[in-house]
């Protein structure tokens, strides 16, 4: 499990720096920041390929860093984990693309297996468009990464 | 805006307060936990690391304890008002409810009394009111803004005073009647001439 680069984004310092000690415990290896500033801080430099993200933070929130990092780097998955639980931001957080939306508290074993689906998902969309490349279908591996979110509209 | 709504509003912010809390705590005692059973910890080690945990756990228990008075006392204050309330006390929960709302904003707000304490015997007036103000301003002010709500009496009117001193309030502040239309009967909100502050009125209990 340690392969998985997972980003935790909550400004809840004393919750989220727990919760990751808890993850390593777990064979996990996360990397934590304070807020949504930092998380767009930290992926100039380091694309995870799973983030734990709280919605509600000071500054730029949680909604507004999906909505950038679906747009910048479409193959990053997001979990939404939140005290904050209507069902409008479940649906939005949805339609922008959050792989899951879980509440807090949350039970840490369900957290992991919704990380490692999240992994894997990603993991398989990369499969996907390889195995097209590799065929030659170079207009269908375009469509698979599109499809699966690992290419933006530009091609990139 | 009905007092149903505004307590609809504030008890949603304290209980995402609250369960931010219940994360807090759940993940100290799962991490206890961890170091209990799942890491080969001598002792010693396992003191030292409990001796922080504990504390921290101490303080998420205390501050979950604030919130839920806080909403109990606010919500006995709304529901079932046993002569009248004090205004500045009602003030001050009704910050403290919505704290989280102005740390979002990165905003910091300050209840103060100016002269007599004033009661009211129409709360719900009251906090319908102070919630729109208080929303509207969260929504308005610049980031690191400090609103200061100043309680008193003038004329028998209670009155609560905001007052901003960052230098882009008085603009961020320019629509707040508007963003406050439909107030409470009896509940006013006016532009203070002299300082371009706000103040808010409402009806003081008579005295007996």
């Amino acid at each position: 499990m340690k392969k998985i680069k997972l980003l935790l984004v909550d400004d809840e310092e004393n919750f989220v720096k727990t919760l990751a000690e808890r993850l390593e415990i777990r064979g996990l290896k996360p990397e934590v920041v304070l807020s949504g500033e930092e998380a767009m801080d930290f992926m100039d430099k380091s694309v995870p390929d799973v983030i734990v993200l709280d919605l509600r933070m000071p500054g730029i929130d949680g909604m507004e860093v999906l909505r950038r990092v679906k747009k910048n780097k479409p193959d990053v998955q997001v979990i939404i984990l939140t005290g904050h639980g209507t069902d409008k931001d479940q649906a939005e957080a949805t339609r922008i693309g959050a792989f899951e939306y879980l509440k807090k508290p949350v039970d840490i074993d369900a957290l992991i297996f919704s990380i490692k689906n999240a992994f894997q998902k990603k993991v398989e969309s990369v499969m996907v468009a390889a195995t097209y490349a590799q065929a030659g279908d170079f207009e269908d591996a375009k469509q698979s990464m599109l499809d699966n979110g690992l290419a933006d509209k530009t091609g990139k | 805006m009905g007092a149903a709504k505004q307590m609809g509003k504030v008890s949603a912010t304290a209980m995402h307060d609250m369960l931010n809390v219940l994360a807090g705590i759940k993940e100290t005692v799962g991490l206890m936990e961890d170091l209990l059973c799942r890491c080969k910890l001598d002792a010693a080690t396992l003191q030292a690391r409990f001796k922080t945990m504990v504390p921290a756990m101490h303080q998420q228990v205390a501050k979950g304890v604030i919130l839920a008075e806080s909403l109990n006392r606010l919500g006995h204050v709304v529901a079932d008002p046993e002569g009248p309330v004090d205004a500045a006390n009602l003030a001050r929960l009704l910050v403290a409810l919505t704290s989280r709302r102005a740390r979002m904003r990165k905003l910091s707000v300050h209840v103060e009394e100016n002269g007599p304490t004033c009661a009211t015997a129409e709360p719900q007036g009251l906090l319908c009111g102070l919630g729109m103000v208080l929303e509207a301003c969260y929504a308005a002010l610049p980031p690191q803004a400090e609103l200061r709500l100043k309680l008193g009496q003038e004329d028998g009117v209670g009155v609560v005073r905001l007052r901003c001193t960052h230098p882009e309030a008085a603009a961020a502040l320019a629509g707040l009647a508007e963003a406050c239309a439909g107030l409470p009967d009896g509940v006013t909100l006016r532009q203070d001439s002299r300082d371009s502050g706000w103040s808010l009125g409402f009806p003081c209990a008579q005295r007996t």
